[in-house]
């Protein structure tokens, strides 16, 4: 049976080669690609929770064990001295001190829901005191501290 | 490197000479085309980081929108319409590989001389093999519409090719 007119010029069009890339076009797109998936994981990395943010932690520990030692090697009176017997329980507690010591901006980040976000981290000193106020006894506890900022950017 | 990255040569040596044809629509050389593919290209790859039957229409879009945006910024839009309404297709470097048969080369210059919105329908039908489903959807017009411009393509061609037949016996 004979094709008809349309599907055997069809058939005539597939049959034209279309001009092929050159060689530098494959090679073009492969940089870019490439750049584009470490720039992605770059900004991945930067998500993550960084070694500082341990030592922060480290130092509030310590800070907290601190006290708890104090309180419990003190003599019974002088705990009562110190913080009275309603106080003990409920010892009021205030910042007296907070110091930006380093600000870093780490750039735009992808927050846990891949959203991105402006990723700022802050380190800074902070003082506590533990006060009584029946006797005006008090602790004062100094520890550094770190604060990641996360400012969300609009996007396109 | 990931699974996609790789994936992406595979997909790209299947698709780049159909890709090429399509966005010489717009470009007037074949360098022209190869910035507009590789720009649509990394543009389709980074967002859907792969090629499925679901996403396709997807990267013809980007290739046609890059185009649109190449031929704006680069003032060349009035330029490429006034040479398509001339019908000069020998300003322009050829679309197909040649193979030195006087029959195809003639056919492929009566594709060269189509008006581009029959064209256009034409490369993605023969050389991308998508659907008038899909073409309706990347160029944004009725199935109906991408059907009649096809079936009008076919019969310019045929009408071209008859004509020079008819002058060659002469």
């Amino acid at each position: 049976m004979k094709p008809d007119p349309i599907t055997k010029l069809e058939a005539e069009l597939a049959a034209l080669r279309p001009g092929v890339p050159s060689e530098a076009l494959k090679d073009r797109i492969d940089a870019q690609l490439r750049q584009a998936a470490s720039t992605s994981r770059v900004v991945r990395k930067k998500s993550g929770r960084g070694s500082l943010n341990w030592f922060a932690w480290g130092w509030g520990i310590v800070a907290v064990l601190s006290i708890a030692l104090v309180v419990s090697l003190w003599p019974e009176t002088g705990r009562r001295a110190i913080f009275g017997a309603a106080d003990y329980e409920t010892p009021s507690s205030r910042i007296v001190r907070y110091q930006i010591l380093s600000e870093q901006d780490d750039g735009v980040v992808l927050d846990d829901y891949g959203q991105p976000v402006r990723q700022v981290r802050y380190t800074a000193g902070e003082t506590v005191r533990w006060r009584s106020p029946r006797t005006g006894a008090n602790i004062q506890m100094s520890y550094p501290r770190e604060e990641t900022m996360l400012i969300p950017v609009a996007g396109n | 490197m990931t699974e996609s990255h790789e994936n992406w040569k595979i997909c790209f040596d299947r698709l780049a000479p159909s890709l090429l044809l399509f966005a010489r629509q717009w470009a007037g050389s074949h360098a022209d085309a190869e910035d507009i593919v590789q720009d649509a290209f990394v543009r389709f790859w980074k967002r859907e980081g792969a090629y499925t039957e679901e996403n396709r229409g997807l990267l013809f879009a980007a290739v046609r929108s890059t185009a649109l945006d190449f031929l704006r910024s680069t003032g060349r839009r009035r330029q490429r319409e006034q040479m398509a309404i001339a019908n000069d297709s020998d300003l322009v470097e050829p679309r197909f590989e040649p193979d030195g048969a006087l029959a195809n080369d003639e056919l492929a210059r009566a594709v060269e001389r189509l008006p581009s919105d029959l064209r256009e329908v034409l490369v993605l039908k023969v050389w991308n093999g998508l659907t008038f489903k899909e073409i309706a959807a990347i160029l944004e017009l009725s199935q109906n519409t991408a059907a009649s411009r096809y079936r009008y393509a076919l019969e310019s061609i045929r009408q071209k090719l008859a004509a020079h037949e008819a002058r060659s016996d002469h």
